[in-house]
């Protein structure tokens, strides 16, 4: 059942699996908002240059790195749409080829609506390389290091850090637990599905009410035997952090490239 | 109800790389109103066994008769199956959670069609079984009652469907020996009111106290399939199955291995007694 | 009883843990998730339970993982979702603490409901600002998410305080209006 926590990543040895989790996930961050500030045709090809190289670098296969976008095909052309028939900025001007009340179809929008959609798509893509490579446990290991400043403006960054290890423990408990409620529940007869709307709620209280009672005392006995252990009082001891990698040239590398990319998207 | 597997493998994560093989190719036929006891080392795939009886899997090839109709046929009445099968995990008393404790047991019959009347009485009468008084606690709240009664509430939600075969998974595991002697009593008399039983279990006393026929499975293949007496005849072979043996067994081996005549086909208590009783009479003959 | 600070980190834990395994364990249902917004339920007991910080912690933290680790929700709509969610545990965490009528069916209403519209309300506007899609149509985004989620609202409504009651006579979480002997 320890599988759930592999989540989506895809064991490799490439050369992006190689890289340390918080090079990579500042690397993210640094595209993200090159992807973001992109709004010419050289730039999104420059775009797909770089995601074609990640992908690449990940040894996936150029395909598999867009996912899921096949399931959100409706998402992608309403969010089309909904520029291309609202989009009104003030710099009128942009041709308005149908109006009708607050509802007009222009050029500037749909060109607003295209924008929208590549730039989404594109960082869906990176997200992908990203979650592809890393393993969950090794984001949340750099989120933790990444949010670490934060103390200073008194956010108490060690206990989150013990909150998130402490929840991935959880998950893959919890969810056999809930497969066992389930299975349970149905070979009593239990119906989890219904029409109305009122019984539709009622329906899944048989599941609901036992995997919250049972998350609940799993988490309060592990609290009673850490408060037992002496852990608590708001004490920043190591618990919850995880092994680090060494950062190496190549993280650091990865991270200027981003920022290089970053820095001539903005500049354009 | 009889229980026919023909040569049912399932797998989880199946067709991916990391499948599991759970049960590999088994067939075997428990009869109606039969105590079959199963055991094996953890991961050898009892829960899978149980589960694909109960219709809570469904098998990657092969069939699972019940009264002769495969149950993973298009078409065949799933809730007609949960009725007639009842299953009892381990810790049940996690599955409660209504409002009261007459509510809970009563959750199963539900969709059954049966008059309020009649839910009713099926109700007392279960959670009677367990030993409870129903004008006691039928209004307690299931969550405010103690752990051991927590379960006896959990099982009777499931005898309150009255089911033909009752599946236990692992029912011993946690409970105090007063607890676990009530509990073998229970399945005993259940059995005796022609109810089949199957009980996976790691405790080889439990299983040779109760069951006629025991099961025993190795990484998904069914290795052994006889009385207690002949599954418990080799200990080295039990042992390097992982399903030990029960005290009296392994007392006689004791004794046979310090060179004192004995039967090796002691496994119950009250065979060890039997045996010893003969023995105190034909000592006093012999001497 | 009070909780303590490690049980409230714990509880939390637990909160985000079940943002991840209650979708996966509702997938099978037809038509559940869309209606049911399953993570949402952890999120809202956690602000309820441990507080607005804990809350809010809970509501960024249970998407992010549940979408890295079983792709719901989809990466697209994780940032609107993630707000969404954190203004739902904060506020009902600071409304449980600034309300108190002595009923607890009134205090978890309306917490719920404020909580929900606040919620809501900033991921409309949230959404609408990350998809640009042109200050006019704000309003319209903001009003069509809200009109949608509202049977996800009504369930939340039913749902949560028999959670609620359930975990406080199992004596998992203090009583909020102890019976005076």
């Amino acid at each position: 059942m320890n599988d759930i926590l592999k989540g989506r990543y895809i064991p490799g040895d490439s050369f992006l699996h190689r890289r340390n989790g918080t090079a990579k996930l500042l690397a993210f961050f640094m595209i993200l908002a090159a992807v973001l500030t992109t709004d010419s045709v050289p730039g999104y090809l420059l775009i797909a240059a770089v995601s074609a190289a990640a992908a690449a670098m990940s040894e996936m296969r150029p395909t598999k790195t867009l996912g899921q976008v096949r399931h959100l095909r409706l998402f992608f052309l309403m969010l089309f749409l909904m520029n291309a028939f609202f989009y009104e900025d003030g710099q009128a001007g942009g041709l308005v080829l149908w109006s009708w009340g607050i509802v007009h179809l222009s050029v500037p929008g749909m060109i607003q609506g295209t924008h929208v959609v590549l730039r989404i798509l594109f960082l869906m893509v990176f997200c992908n390389v990203l979650i592809r490579t890393t393993p969950p446990v090794q984001i949340t290991t750099a989120i933790e290091t990444l949010i670490a400043p934060l103390r200073l403006i008194r956010v108490p960054t060690a206990e989150v850090a013990m909150i998130l290890s402490v929840a991935l423990q959880f998950i893959p408990v919890f969810a056999q637990e809930a497969d066992l409620i389930k299975k349970a529940q149905t070979a009593r007869g239990a119906k989890f599905e219904s029409e109305r709307l009122r019984d539709r709620a009622a329906s899944v209280v048989p599941l609901l009410v036992p995997i919250f009672l049972s998350a609940f005392r799993r988490a309060d006995d592990l609290a009673t035997a850490m408060e037992a252990r002496g852990y608590g009082h708001r004490q920043t001891n190591g618990r919850g952090r995880s092994q680090r990698a060494a950062v190496q040239l190549p993280d650091v590398c990865l991270f200027l490239f981003s920022c290089l990319f970053f820095l001539v998207q903005a500049a354009r | 109800m009889s229980i026919e597997l023909k040569q049912v493998s399932c797998s989880y994560n199946f067709r991916t790389k990391q499948e599991i093989l759970a049960l590999n190719g088994i067939s075997m036929k428990i009869e109606d109103g039969e105590f079959v006891g199963i055991m094996g080392h953890t991961g050898s795939g009892k829960s899978t066994l149980v589960q694909l009886i109960a219709g809570l899997i469904r098998p990657n090839s092969g069939q699972v008769f019940l009264d002769g109709k495969d149950i993973n046929e298009r078409g065949y009445d799933r809730n007609n199956l949960h009725r007639q099968v009842g299953i009892v995990f381990q810790n049940p008393e996690y599955q409660l959670f209504e409002t009261t404790v007459a509510k809970d047991v009563a959750f199963g019959l539900k969709h059954s069609g049966l008059r309020k009347e009649e839910a009713c009485e099926r109700v007392r009468q279960a959670l009677e079984q367990m030993g409870f008084s129903y004008d006691d606690i039928a209004d307690a709240s299931p969550f405010a009652l103690s752990g051991g009664e927590k379960r006896r509430v959990a099982i009777a939600g499931v005898l309150a469907a009255r089911p033909k075969t009752l599946i236990f998974d692992e029912p011993i595991a946690g409970l105090d020996p007063e607890g676990r002697r009530q509990f073998l009593e229970l399945v005993r008399k259940l059995n005796r009111e022609g109810v089949s039983i199957l009980m996976v279990s790691h405790h080889a006393d439990s299983i040779c106290a109760c069951a006629e026929r025991v099961l025993v499975l190795e990484q998904g293949s069914l290795v052994l399939d006889g009385s207690p007496k002949a599954v418990f005849a080799d200990l080295e072979r039990t042992s390097r199955l992982h399903i030990g043996a029960s005290q009296p067994r392994q007392i006689a081996e004791l004794l046979i291995q310090s060179g004192i005549p004995f039967s090796r086909d002691i496994v119950r208590y009250e065979d060890l007694l039997d045996e010893l009783k003969n023995r105190w009479k034909g000592g006093t003959r012999c001497e | 009883m009070k909780m303590s600070y490690v049980k409230k980190s714990v509880l939390t834990a637990a909160c985000i843990a079940l943002c991840v395994v209650l979708p996966m364990a509702f997938h099978a249902i037809p038509n559940s998730g869309s209606v049911l917004s399953p993570m949402h339920i952890p999120v809202l007991l956690c602000g309820m339970i441990c507080g607005g910080p804990f809350g809010l912690l809970c509501g960024l933290a249970g998407p992010f993982l549940s979408s890295i680790i079983t792709r719901m929700p989809p990466m697209a709509y994780l940032p609107g979702m993630m707000i969404e969610l954190a203004v739902y545990g904060l506020v009902t965490g600071l409304m449980m603490q600034l309300v108190h009528t002595g009923k607890i069916y009134a205090d978890l209403y309306i917490s719920l409901i404020i909580s929900q519209l606040a919620g809501r309300i900033v991921a409309g506007i949230a959404n609408a600002l990350i998809f640009s899609v042109g200050s006019y149509s704000i309003a319209a985004w903001a009003g069509g998410y809200f009109i949608t989620a509202w049977p996800g609202l009504v369930i939340q409504l039913l749902l949560l305080p028999t959670i609620v009651f359930a975990l406080e006579r199992a004596r998992l979480i203090p009583v909020r209006y102890p019976k005076q002997r």
